[in-house]
């Protein structure tokens, strides 16, 4: 086990000579400059968007909006998911009849969505986060499902007779026993609408940290686009890791019962 | 005791059979079972794996229905799982997202009992089997035999007329087990409480049962019954002392013939 001030150090060098190799690559002249805009440049581009925003919006509007919709479709798709995705694991009967359709969604790609919901949404918000809702929903669902089946039969059983009734089983047993998994699918979830959040932007969106990007593309501003990539990765990486540590809080015995 | 119930069919198994599946592949896992035994009696399973011991306990625990036959506790045909039976199984299926303490409290919980009373029932029995100072521990930060004398502590939280216990102790070390069969034993002693133990080793069965049954498989069936005096012998209860006395170890060897018979015969 490698000590966690080690660990962040090792990772700190080995960002900081993958920045210097690159900065190295374009200033010997092995790729062009504006091509392969090097760390150096791209800092710049990042302070400028910061100072003076990117066209009409601002860097804080921008990240904003791509995280707001990220988060929201997120959350309700795990509102929607969990209860459900329960429901389908307890209930042999509702498991059978929309068992079909959840399996139908989960392996569709979300964006073949997308065109419809602007269709019967419109352009705004409403389509992006329905789309985002779509692609959380049917992972969360499948791993509820999933988690509950696993729960083990001899701590129902021995809840049943310490005097628990089905509902007191469900609630005191089911339910902290499917956990784990469910945290599992909220972070599988999270990163698929994360990156259904950016696609959804580079097709259709006016504002976010996809449009960004899109648009930077048709000016060939690509330090501008470099830090839009920076940025969403940063992002993406900050969100899994807070669920991580929620999962840790939450889910204290994973790994160790 | 419900009236007009002989003293000694406080626990009845009435031609019990189980029939796992069905057609070609269907298993007989017992077969015709009766047995019956008194209120506070101290029954010991023994056999072969796969005699149907675990099947038996089940029917009486209420997980499991009888193909035929019935089973009862104080002329009360069994209907389900209930809190007057406690169960423990050879892992401890203790919940690991509550405390000790709130796993030893459950049955209580569960059941509306004023946390008052619940508080003292779990600190009485947490303090008689040494886990006061991990009470606010999680299950996974006890060993392997203080997981196990948790789940047998939840058991008797909960008070139950009878106690169901399936290979408790077959997964901790030697020294442990006597540990645990001496405390048990105690328990046993001091509560009047009525046993049924499932164990593969015949010694334990013989030093804490005050009555040993000897199953053999396919199908499972009772091929024995063996009254044994040294749970309810006064005095000295040295464990080194009772197991390494004559009459234990004569009784010992006889059982554990019966059962190599079974698996030559
Ligand atoms: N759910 C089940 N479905 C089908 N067969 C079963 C089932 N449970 C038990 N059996 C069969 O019934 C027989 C008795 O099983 P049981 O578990 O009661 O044996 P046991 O005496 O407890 O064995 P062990 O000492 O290994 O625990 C075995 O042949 C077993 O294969
Ligand atoms: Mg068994």
């Amino acid at each position: 086990m490698l000590r966690s001030s080690f660990r962040f150090w090792i990772g700190t060098l080995s960002v900081l000579l993958a920045l210097i190799v690159w900065q190295g690559v374009v200033a010997v002249g092995l790729a062009p400059g504006t091509l392969v805009p090097p760390p150096a440049s791209v800092w710049l581009a990042f302070l400028d968007i910061l100072r003076h925003g990117y066209r009409d919006t601002t860097l804080a509007e921008d990240v904003g909006a791509t995280l707001g919709r990220a988060l929201a479709g997120f959350g309700l798709g795990a509102l929607l998911g969990v209860p459900f995705g329960l429901w389908l694991g307890m209930s042999r009967r509702a498991a059978a009849a929309f068992g079909w359709i959840v399996q139908f969604l989960r392996p569709l790609p979300p964006l073949s969505f997308l065109v419809l919901l602007i269709l019967w949404l419109g352009l705004g918000e409403a389509s992006k986060i329905a789309l985002l809702t779509i692609t959380a929903f049917p992972i969360i669902t499948s791993a509820s499902q999933a988690a509950v089946r696993s729960v083990p039969n001899l701590q129902i059983a021995v809840a049943r007779s310490l005097g628990a009734t089905s509902g007191q089983v469900f609630r005191h047993v089911v339910l902290p026993a499917s956990l784990p998994m469910i945290f599992t699918g909220l972070s599988i979830a999270l990163a698929a609408t994360f990156s259904t959040v950016v696609a959804a932007e580079l097709l259709a969106a006016n504002d976010g940290l996809g449009w960004m990007v899109l648009s930077a593309s048709k000016f060939l501003r690509n330090d501008v686009i470099m830090v839009g990539i920076v940025l969403l990765g940063l992002l993406g990486m900050a969100l899994s890791r807070l669920l991580l540590l929620l999962d840790r809080r939450v889910v204290h015995w994973r790994g160790r019962a | 005791m419900a009236e007009g119930i002989p003293a000694a069919e406080f626990v009845r198994f009435a031609d019990v059979s189980v029939v796992f599946g069905r057609g070609a592949a269907s298993v007989q896992a017992l077969q015709a079972i009766s047995l019956s035994f008194a209120k506070g009696d101290f029954v010991c399973i023994v056999g072969p794996s796969g005699c149907g011991k675990t099947t038996l306990m089940q029917t009486l625990a209420g997980f499991l229905r009888p193909s035929t036959g019935a089973v009862s506790v104080d002329g009360q045909p069994i209907a389900g799982p209930g809190p007057d039976r406690g169960v423990v199984f050879q892992q401890p299926a203790l919940f690991p997202w509550r405390t000790v303490e709130a796993n030893a409290g459950f049955g209580p919980e569960m059941r509306g009992i004023d946390p008052a009373q619940r508080r003292a029932r779990v600190e009485t029995w947490l303090a008689r089997v040494g886990l006061t100072e991990f009470r606010h521990r999680y299950p996974y930060e006890l060993s392997g035999g203080m997981q196990q004398r948790l789940a047998i502590v939840r058991a008797l939280v909960n008070e139950p007329v009878l106690l169901l216990m399936d290979e408790p102790f077959g997964a901790l070390d030697a020294l442990t087990r006597e540990k645990m069969q001496e405390e048990l034993h105690a328990v046993w002693r001091t509560s009047g409480m009525t046993v049924l133990f499932i164990t593969h080793s015949v010694e334990e069965a013989v030093y804490l049962g005050t009555e040993v049954v000897v199953m053999s498989p396919r199908p499972g069936r009772i091929i024995e019954r063996i009254a044994a005096p040294f749970a309810r012998k006064e005095g000295d209860r040295d464990i080194r002392a009772i197991k390494s006395s004559p009459a234990f170890v004569a009784m010992r060897e006889r059982i554990l013939g019966l059962i190599w018979g079974m698996a030559e015969g």
